[in-house]
């Protein structure tokens, strides 16, 4: 790789890593064009080449996997998460989970409290078969 | 008739050490975390785009399958490092070698054009080896 393509590959991860560390505040497309100091059209071009969806969906898509892990590990209201992940509106949070997961907040957190719950009272049923004889008894 | 693979097991030297390399270090998505008995742990991951394979995070310990010699065994070839487990994709080589090396994961080789394409491998916190190849 020569050290112009490095160059850009560096500041590209460094804003992709932006967003992993920042998901949770608001973030503009402007303030990741000053994060990797290259063009918004450049920006946009080469973080989708990169990583095959733009920045605003890469965006979408982590302050999405937190909330999943908000709604597992914790009892914070919907509208917390919502709030703590980054999303501005309960209306859009709700949407874009459904959209992603098709379930809602509530039903996944629900569903998941359930599987926990099945867990918690019979962990060998949620294992394969041969690794659950590994076990045995339990 | 097989139709698909559901989860694969990995042996590593720590589960938690492992679990928060996996996910914190990699990106992947925790699936299960529960006891199973006295110092034993169910941990699974999935990468972040595959959720319907489980990465089994195993310790190898005395038990009906592994008497404690064998177990031991099986901890000293991990702790040797010569335990190569799967390949993983990825949409850009140059990308996600940057971010892991940024991170600390320990590269054996770095980006290397090979017949079957782009492809470098990479060691986990236990010394587990894998590769990376582009999609």
């Amino acid at each position: 790789m020569n050290y112009k393509k490095e160059y850009l590959y560096k500041k590209i991860v460094g804003t992709k890593q932006f967003i992993d560390r920042s998901y949770r505040h608001e973030i503009s497309l402007d303030v990741l064009m000053n994060e990797a100091n290259i063009s918004k059209y450049h920006f946009v071009r080469l973080f989708k080449s990169i990583y095959k969806i733009t920045p605003h969906q890469y965006l979408m898509s982590k302050r999405i996997k937190y909330a999943k892990m908000e709604l597992e590990n914790t009892d914070e209201s919907i509208s917390s998460i919502c709030d703590k992940v980054g999303f501005n509106s309960i209306g859009s949070f709700c949407n874009l989970f459904k959209k992603v997961t098709a379930q809602t907040p509530l039903e996944y957190r629900n569903a998941k409290k359930k599987i926990d719950v099945d867990r918690k009272k019979s962990p060998i049923r949620h294992i394969p078969g041969c690794y659950a004889l590994m076990h045995h008894p339990f | 008739m097989i139709t698909n693979l559901t989860h694969t097991f990995i042996y590593v030297s720590d589960q938690d050490e492992a679990l928060k390399f996996y996910t914190e270090v990699l990106g992947f998505e925790l699936k299960a975390n529960f006891p199973l008995g006295p110092n034993k742990k169910w941990i699974s991951v999935s990468p972040p785009q595959q959720s319907n394979i489980e990465i089994v995070l195993m310790k190898a310990m005395e038990g009906p399958y592994f008497n404690s010699e064998t177990a031991a065994e099986v901890n000293q070839l991990v702790n040797k490092g010569i335990l190569g487990w799967c390949v993983f994709e990825c949409p850009d080589i140059y990308a996600t070698y940057e971010e892991l090396r940024s991170k600390g994961v320990e590269f054996i080789d770095p980006p290397t054009e090979t017949p079957s394409g782009l492809s470098a491998n990479f060691r986990d916190n236990s010394g587990n080896w894998f590769s990376l190849k582009q999609s």
